[in-house]
C-alpha cells in the first residue's frame, strides 16, 4: 500500500465516479424501470404475441453475459453500419440488461398482489388500466422495492464493465493511473473502496425509502 | 323490476356450479341467499356483477339486456358495475389507500367527481358507519369489522341501485359480526336494495324480505323470509335448517 498514491489519486478516481459512473447508473436504471414495468405488465395482462416477445427478450438477455452484450453493441454493430458512441452504447446495454432482470422482479410482485384488489377496483367502477395504475402497481412496487434496489446496487458496480468499451468511468481511470505509477494493489483497493462507499450510501437510501413506503403496512 | 336473471349456468373446469338460476329483484328488496358451502351461491352473486361471466342465461338490469350465450360487451359490464356495488367476504379494501381514499376512489377515478365533493361525501359515509375518526387509517391498522364497515361505506359512495354482499361477516371474529350486521340492518331500513349471501340465519330471518335456499347449483326453495323459516316446504331446506340449529 502506498498512502501518498492513495491520497493523490483519490479525487482523480472519484471525479469520473461522480460525472460518469453515477449518471450512467441513474439514467440506465430509470430506463430499465420503464422497460421492466412495461414488460411485466404485458405478461401480467396476458397480451398475446407481445407476451411471447417479452419472454424471448428476458430469455435472451438473461442468458448472455453483460460484457458480451456490451461488445456486441459497441464493437459488433458498426460492422452492419450502426455506430453508437461509447456512453450511449453503455446506457442502451445497461438499461436493456437491467430491464430484463427487473421485469421478472416486477412480474413476480404483480402476481403476488391478491386478485381481490383488482376485483374491488372493478366493483367501484374503475377500468382495468385505472385499477392497475392506482391500486395494483403501487402495491407491487412496494413489494419489489428491496429487490429493485438490489438490482440498482448491482448496476453501480457493473458500470465498471463499461471501461471495456472505452468509457472513462472510475475503473478506466484507475487503470490509466496504474499504467503510470504501477501501484495496482493500492489503486484497485482504492477504487473498490469508492464503489463500497457508493453502495453504502444507496443502502441508506433504500432503508429510508422502505420506511417511507411502509406507511400502509402493519404497525 | 330492477334486476331479472333467468336460467343462469356456470361451469368451472368441468364442474357444473350453477344449473339454471332465476331471480327477480324489485327496488327495495333485501334478499338473503343461504345454502351449504359449494352450493354455488357465491358464484351466482359474482355472476351478477360479472366477476364471473355466466355461460348461459339472460340478465335484464333496468333498461339493459344481456344474453350470456353471446359475448358480453365491456361497456355493458362497465355500465352495470357503475350502478351496483359489491361487498366482499374478505373486505378487499385497497391496501395502499386510507379508509377515506378507499371510499373516494370510485368517485374521483371512475366517476370524475370533484375531489372536495368526494371527500365530503366519504366523510359523511364514514360517519354513518361509525368510523369518521378512522378516516386516515390504512386497512392494516383497522380491525376486520372496521374494514368491512369501510367497505360498506365504499359501496355506498357511488349511490348504487343494488349492493351485493358476499358473506360479509364470515371472515370476522364473532364479537365483530354485530357491528357489521347493524350497519346492514340500517341500510335495509333505509330501503337499499340488497342481495346478501350469508350464513347469518337471524339476519336472513329478521332483516331480509325474501330468502333463497340454494343447493347443488339450483334454487331449492325461496319465499318470504318469515314464512320460509317458519314453514319450509322442501325436505332439503328442512334438513339444512335443522343442521344449522344443531350447531
Amino acid at each position: 500500500m502506498n498512502l501518498q498514491v492513495f491520497i493523490d489519486s483519490f479525487w482523480k478516481i472519484l471525479l469520473p465516479g461522480l460525472t460518469v459512473s453515477i449518471p450512467l447508473t441513474v439514467i440506465s436504471f430509470s430506463l430499465a424501470m420503464v422497460i421492466a414495468i412495461i414488460t411485466a405488465l404485458i405478461q401480467f395482462a396476458n397480451i398475446k404475441i407481445l407476451k411471447d416477445l417479452a419472454r424471448f427478450y428476458i430469455w435472451f438477455i438473461r442468458g448472455t453475459p453483460l460484457l458480451v452484450q456490451l461488445f456486441v453493441v459497441f464493437y459488433g454493430l458498426p460492422s452492419i453500419g450502426i455506430t453508437i458512441q461509447a456512453i450511449p452504447a453503455a446506457i442502451i446495454v445497461f438499461s436493456i440488461n437491467e430491464g430484463a432482470y427487473c421485469a421478472e422482479t416486477m412480474r413476480g410482485a404483480l402476481e403476488s398482489i391478491p386478485k381481490g384488489q383488482l376485483e374491488a377496483g372493478y366493483c367501484v367502477g374503475m377500468s382495468y388500466i385505472q385499477t392497475i395504475y392506482r391500486i395494483v402497481l403501487p402495491q407491487a412496487l412496494r413489494v419489489a422495492f428491496p429487490s429493485l434496489f438490489n438490482a440498482l446496487i448491482s448496476l453501480v458496480k457493473d458500470t465498471s464493465l463499461a471501461s471495456n468499451i472505452t468509457v472513462t468511468e472510475m475503473m478506466m481511470q484507475t487503470r490509466m493511473i496504474n499504467a503510470k505509477v504501477y501501484e495496482a494493489l493500492t489503486l484497485y483497493l482504492e477504487v473498490a473502496l469508492i464503489y463500497l462507499m457508493f453502495s453504502t450510501i444507496l443502502t441508506y437510501i433504500q432503508r429510508w425509502g422502505e420506511k417511507k413506503l411502509s406507511s400502509y403496512e402493519k404497525h | 323490476m330492477l334486476l331479472e336473471v333467468k336460467n343462469i349456468h356456470k361451469t368451472f373446469d368441468d364442474m357444473h356450479i350453477l344449473k339454471g338460476i332465476d331471480l327477480s329483484v324489485n327496488k327495495g328488496d333485501v334478499i338473503a341467499i343461504i345454502g351449504p358451502s359449494g352450493s354455488g351461491k357465491t358464484t351466482f352473486l359474482r355472476c351478477l356483477n360479472f366477476l364471473a361471466i355466466a355461460d348461459e342465461g339472460t340478465m335484464v338490469f333496468d333498461d339493459k339486456k344481456i344474453n350470456f350465450a353471446e359475448k358480453v360487451s365491456k361497456s355493458d359490464i362497465s355500465d352495470i358495475r357503475k350502478r351496483t356495488a359489491f361487498v366482499f367476504q374478505n373486505y378487499n379494501l385497497f391496501f395502499n389507500k386510507t379508509a377515506l381514499q378507499n371510499v373516494t376512489e370510485g368517485l374521483i377515478v371512475a366517476r370524475k367527481v370533484n375531489k372536495d365533493v368526494a371527500n365530503k361525501k366519504a366523510m359523511a359515509l364514514l360517519e354513518k358507519v361509525g368510523l369518521a375518526d378512522r378516516a386516515d387509517y390504512y386497512p392494516s391498522q383497522l380491525s376486520g369489522g372496521q374494514q368491512q364497515r369501510v367497505a360498506i361505506a365504499r359501496a355506498l359512495a357511488t349511490d348504487p341501485e343494488i349492493i351485493y354482499f358476499d358473506e360479509p361477516t364470515s371472515a370476522l371474529d364473532p364479537e365483530l359480526i354485530g357491528e357489521v350486521l347493524n350497519v346492514m340492518k340500517q341500510l335495509a331500513k333505509e330501503g337499499m336494495t340488497m342481495i346478501v349471501v350469508t350464513h347469518e340465519m337471524n339476519f336472513a330471518k329478521e332483516v331480509s324480505s325474501r330468502t333463497i335456499f340454494m343447493d347443488d347449483g339450483i334454487i331449492v326453495e325461496s319465499g318470504e323470509s318469515k314464512k320460509f323459516f317458519d314453514h319450509p316446504k322442501q325436505e332439503r331446506t328442512k334438513a339444512f335448517l335443522k343442521m344449522l340449529e344443531k350447531e
